[in-house]
């Protein structure tokens, strides 16, 4: 197998985590693309074993482990956000006092 | 394997754990926390400095004196913003949890110094990351909770493309160890992922153009974790910017040393300009910050070894400029804009003096440690034969002299005015004044007898 | 000793530290840390005066400027030398410090004050103690700066802010001259050390005596502005502005005698080229007699005892540009005493009239306030150059020294400048302590001064007493054995001629004041002749002195006048048209720039975010292109 489409297809799926988080205006989506970008890198790494490189399914597992957590403080943080201006949307917080 | 090489981690790792259950017993004595935080940071330096000459291998991980010197940066800082944590919260609802996290952070720190292994540093950077992402949001209000957003989106996105580049590197070297080179199979695959790396370290050592949160989190942090922040995970950044750009990377350096060259001398005009018509002295750190991230970045663009002691002794005198400024800063609460200084050295002298000293250190006028970092930095500029590039910083260091002496002239040339601070008298503010008679203790020390941790540093690069 | 020297050095910029910057707390206790400050340095200086060695002690506490081969140390050179200097400046800054209590009492800038005089002893310290020429120029323009403080103490008024000016202003040509001295040594040795300096000039002295011709030069220039000599004495008649104990310390017994001090220490440069020795001399000589003659018609208490002391640093100038080396820093150490004295004397009848200066107006002062009379007729009598009083033992010295080393003209315009010395003091004495009242106002109100201010006025007393015993005996005396060990042999320079002394020349200097007292007491006790008449009948000479010899008006026309006309094309051409352009130019871009730069941290998350993106795309095209891509 030729891994390089694999990794043709995680730079596609990368690609479009990062224009999606900066597209997207609600902050659950911008964690979800987010998510979308770890998990296109994890897809890379499969694709590497593929070359022989096996160590590229360990990191996988830790990639997944970095994620979750990624996305738990994400959440905290959204919840607490949500509870002070009662709307995820991201650009009522732009404003920045001198 | 030699596991004792890692007893400081150990203990940093004990004082946490044993903290989070201290935390549900007792949840709000926050003596208890801060004095048991301060004894267990104060033990794992005390095993450092015992144990800086014994290094080994213990494969991802490779404890180096060097290493070890950056730990204690780290612990030095790390136990600074202890102190004035005790002071700066005493009023607010601030339990274990919150030192529980910097330790984290600290112990993240340690790791990141000694691996040698791409992905340790990753789950390290992570762990740094997630732990600051929690004490900024920590306080709940407003304002912090605004900075964590920032920070956590920015943060997460950035890390987001180290962790591919790193997964092209993989491909492209077939190894992550960073003590041997990464011979890249396919140039193309190697060069990009170097660059994605390198929008990771964006963001933690704050260059051009992965600067832009600095400002808000710096406004809207509380001072503490603003003062650690600007500290200690700098000085953990360029630990593994030396790892991976000076050692794994160094073949390809005539690839990124082009790079790194513009990116320092961006990074330094962006700071120090964007500080000249800044009003809140909490920004004005911000944008120090950047700016001194371009100055540290030089070495990197000359890439020598006399370049990266000068840098390891520029974190130092970074350090404690910054903690010092911020601890001055701790006194005036969120009330930081300019306006609120005015006058200030008549109401309260000593804090007037302290902070116009940190300030003159940041502007780097002998006799500071301000001074002795920028000189020995740029004379290795110059020897490593870019006189250019050194008169250039300088000229930066000229222009952020208006805006660092822009601070005792607020405070000593005007009247106070109603916008003026009024210093809270009757609490007791002994530890923030400790802090700030360290950091000038040390401010001066390494002002004056520079030398001394130079010939440390040379011994161990 | 290094804790000693750093203790003596330190503590009086700890104090000075205390008053300036915390000094809120002290306000009318500001004298307490200020004092205590000096008082250590006191003992300090003393300690070291008891333990100096026969070696100089070098002490480098660290590099100060390392850049390529310019290397500057912050050190100590401590030799006999130093700590005869030390040991007068801190006695006498201590004295001035506690009568200060007194005289300045109640002034709104009492802290300040003392802030400024401590920072003036901690200058004056590192002047003395420098062990290279580079760091004696930091005290050195430390001094200067503490001079030009505190002569414009009392900025509110303008005379004296326009004497702080000048003060500083014509130093500055003196100041040029000296770092051109020094940049000189540098570019003949590679060093501004003075070990280091001495002992190459030691190991070869034929080989630099072009260089040291230009250094001795150059530096002699810095010591003329310093120390008031000829032509740029015209600043410290005009300094007599500032408080009194300022004039006392630092424009009669201290910084005013750096100037002496640095031709002492550099002797070893100034023994190989004796022809500079002789223009130090004349120089000297010159200044001495010309103050002298000024100082006879002056009827200003303090600028009668300022002309007296450009008169009497003339004499120093002589004694170390003939090679008696010794005997300068003996006069400087006896004069420190009986000068200082005579200042504060003095300050005490202002203390007592008010302010009042003019000494027309004076007159009987003497059995209302005793304790400042007698103590002002010793000052006088040792500045007269009577035994066995101080002054008499170290200016007979000098002006022995000037005759047996053949210099006979320079000899005999000593001997003529101690006449008038001892004219123009007793001219002072008759004026303000005897005869009649001549303004009964003033007099009415005349009260002794406070014991702060008297106890220090009799300790300087009996210095100027005795200081000068230490001398007796010259060259096996005390003091010239302490020196030597620092200052080398008494006749360094093998002059040809060596005449004989005899007891005459003792009895002709004694003499010639006797003789000064008696012409003071015949005109201005006497009144016969009248003084008045005898102005008249001198006309032009009179006028002419009583002008000070048009100096200052000259200067004024000439140089000042250039001045203004260069400076103002420059101002308008050169400065308003192209600097301010560019400065303001440059100075408005940056600021533009920087709010772009600013606003670029705009707080909108998502430009961030699309910023982070932009970036790494940048960098993977940037890094691509520039190698990657084969």
């Amino acid at each position: 197998m030729n891994p390089t489409l694999y990794l043709l297809l995680s730079l596609l799926l990368f690609g479009l985590g990062a224009a999606g988080v900066v597209l997207r205006r609600n902050t659950l989506f911008m964690l979800l693309n987010l998510e979308l970008m770890m998990n296109a890198v994890g897809l890379a790494l499969v694709a590497a074993s593929l070359a022989g490189l096996l160590e590229g399914q360990l990191i996988v597992l830790m990639v997944l482990a970095v994620a979750a957590a990624e996305v738990a403080i994400g959440i905290g943080i959204l919840v607490s956000m949500v509870r002070l201006k009662d709307s995820p949307l991201v650009d009522l917080w732009n404003r920045e006092e001198p | 394997m030699n596991l004792s090489l890692l007893t400081p981690e150990y203990v940093v790792l004990g004082t946490a754990v044993v903290l989070l259950f201290l935390a549900f017993l007792t949840p709000r004595r926050a003596v208890i926390f801060n004095t048991f935080t301060v004894l267990g940071v104060i033990l794992a330096m005390f095993l450092e400095m015992v144990s800086l000459g014994n290094t080994g291998s213990l494969g991802m991980l490779q404890v180096t004196p060097l290493a070890r010197i950056f730990d204690l940066m780290f612990m030095a800082a790390t136990l600074l913003v202890v102190l004035m944590a005790m002071d700066y919260f005493e009023a607010r609802e601030v339990g274990g949890e919150f030192y529980f996290f910097l330790l984290m952070a600290l112990l993240a720190m340690m790791v990141l110094a000694k691996s040698v292994h791409l992905v340790v540093a990753f789950l390290a950077l992570e762990l740094l990351s997630f732990s600051l992402f929690v004490l900024v949001a920590l306080l709940q209000e407003e304002n912090a909770v605004r900075a964590a957003l920032k920070f956590f989106f920015v943060g997460a996105y950035s890390s987001s493309f180290f962790l591919m580049g790193m997964a092209l590197l993989l491909i492209s070297s077939g190894s992550l160890y960073l003590n041997q080179f990464l011979f890249g199979h396919h140039l193309a695959l190697t060069v990009v992922g170097i660059a994605l790396l390198l929008v990771g370290f964006g963001f933690k050592l704050v260059y051009v153009p992965f600067h832009l949160w600095t400002p808000d989190v710096f406004r809207g942090a509380p001072t503490p974790v603003v003062a650690f922040i600007a500290t200690a995970p700098k000085a953990a950044g360029f630990a593994l910017l030396l790892q991976v750009l000076a050692r794994a990377l160094v073949p390809y350096a005539a690839q990124w040393m082009p790079i790194v060259v513009w990116l320092a001398g961006l990074t330094m005009l962006a700071g120090n300009l964007a500080a000249l018509r800044e009003t809140n002295v909490k920004r004005i750190l911000a944008f120090s910050t950047i700016a001194h991230a371009g100055y540290l970045l030089l070495a990197f663009g000359v890439n020598t070894t006399g370049a990266y002691q000068a840098l390891t002794l520029y974190l130092l005198a970074y350090i404690f400029m910054t903690v010092g400024a911020f601890a001055g800063l701790a006194y005036l609460g969120e009330r930081t804009r300019l306006d609120n200084l005015r006058g200030l050295a008549r109401r309260d002298p000593w804090l007037a003096l302290f902070l116009s000293l940190f300030f003159v250190a940041l502007a780097g006028i002998p006799p500071t440690a301000g001074f002795a970092a920028k000189f020995y930095l740029f004379a290795e500029v110059i020897r490593a034969g870019h006189p250019a590039l050194a008169l250039y910083a300088f000229l930066n260091g000229v222009v952020s002299a208006y805006y660092y002496l822009r601070v005792p002239a607020t405070l000593y040339m005007y009247e106070a005015s109603e916008e003026t601070v009024v210093p809270v008298s009757g609490r007791r503010y002994s530890l923030l004044g400790t802090v700030m008679w360290i950091a000038v203790v040390l401010v001066f020390y390494l002002g004056i007898y520079p030398t001394t941790f130079l010939e440390v540093v040379r011994q161990v690069f | 000793m290094l804790w000693a020297a750093s203790l003596a050095l330190f503590a009086p910029l700890l104090g000075a530290i205390l008053n300036g910057v915390f000094g809120h707390p002290f306000r009318e206790k500001a004298h307490w840390p200020a004092v205590i400050a000096v008082g250590i340095s006191m003992l300090a200086s003393w300690w070291i005066l008891g333990r100096v060695g026969f070696e100089p002690v070098v002490l480098d506490l660290y590099t100060w400027i390392p850049v390529a081969n310019f290397v500057v140390p912050f050190g100590f050179y401590i030799d006999s030398l130093t700590a005869v200097m030390m040991g007068v400046v801190t006695t006498v800054s201590f004295l001035v410090h506690v009568y200060s209590i007194g005289y300045m009492h109640g002034d709104p800038g009492y802290r300040r004050y003392f802030a400024y005089l401590n920072l003036f002893v901690f200058s004056m310290l590192l002047l003395v103690l420098a062990n290279n020429y580079a760091l004696l120029f930091v005290g050195w323009e430390a001094v200067g700066l503490c001079s030009y403080l505190l002569i414009g103490f009392w900025y509110e008024k303008k005379s004296a802010s326009d004497a702080g000016k000048k003060a500083f202003i014509v130093n500055r040509i003196g100041d040029a001259g000296f770092l051109l001295g020094i940049f000189t040594l540098f570019a003949t040795f590679g060093s501004v050390r003075y070990d280091t300096v001495f002992q190459m000039v030691a190991s070869n002295p034929h080989l630099y005596q072009g260089a040291l011709v230009a250094a001795t030069l150059f530096l002699f220039l810095g010591a003329v502005g310093k120390s008031a000599q000829f032509p740029l004495y015209v600043w410290l008649p005009d300094a007599m502005e500032g408080p009194t104990p300022v004039s006392a310390l630092i424009h009669a017994a201290t910084m005013v005698t750096a100037g002496v001090y640095m031709v002492a220490r550099s002797h070893l440069l100034y023994s190989e080229v004796p022809q500079v020795g002789q223009l130090v001399a004349s120089v000297g000589a010159f200044t001495a007699l010309f103050a002298a003659t000024m100082a006879m018609v002056n009827d200003d208490i303090k600028r009668v005892l300022a002309y007296s002391t450009i008169s009497q640093l003339g004499y120093m100038f002589v004694a170390v540009g003939l090679g008696a080396y010794t005997a300068g820093i003996f006069h400087l150490y006896t004069h420190a005493f009986f000068k200082g004295l005579l200042f504060l004397a003095a300050g005490s009848v202002m203390h007592a009239t008010h302010g009042e200066l003019n000494m027309q107006k004076m007159g009987g002062f003497f059995r209302k306030m005793p304790h400042t009379a007698w103590t002002f007729l010793i000052g006088a009598l040792a500045l007269s150059g009577l035994p066995p009083l101080a002054g008499f033992f170290s200016k007979d010295e000098i002006i022995k020294h000037a005759y047996v080393t053949g210099h006979t003209f320079i000899w005999a315009v000593a001997v003529l400048t101690a006449l008038l010395t001892a004219f123009y003091m007793f001219r002072l004495i008759f004026l303000v302590f005897f005869g009649k009242p001549r303004d009964a106002e003033i007099y009415a109100h005349l009260h002794e001064s406070p014991p702060v201010m008297t106890v220090p006025l009799w300790i300087l007393a009996a210095a100027s007493v005795g200081a000068g015993w230490v001398g007796i005996g010259e060259e096996h005396s005390v003091f010239h054995r302490f020196l030597e060990t620092a200052l080398g042999e008494f006749h360094l320079v093998e002059w040809t001629v060596h005449r004989p002394a005899g007891v005459g020349l003792i009895a002709l200097s004694v003499g010639v004041a006797l003789l000064g007292i008696l012409l003071a007491y015949s005109l201005y006790l006497l009144r016969k002749p009248d003084p008045a008449l005898l102005a008249r009948r001198a006309g032009f000479l009179y006028t002419l002195l009583k002008r000070k010899y048009y100096v200052d008006e000259i200067y004024n026309l000439f140089v000042v006048g250039t001045l203004r006309v260069t400076a103002k094309v420059l101002f308008w051409g050169v400065d308003r048209a192209l600097v301010d352009g560019t400065v303001n130019g440059t100075g408005w871009t940056l600021a533009a720039t920087g709010s772009v730069f600013r606003r670029w941290s705009s707080g909108f998350l998502r430009s961030y975010l699309l910023w982070i993106l932009i970036g790494a795309n940048f960098l993977v095209w940037f890094l691509l292109r520039s190698g990657g891509g084969h």
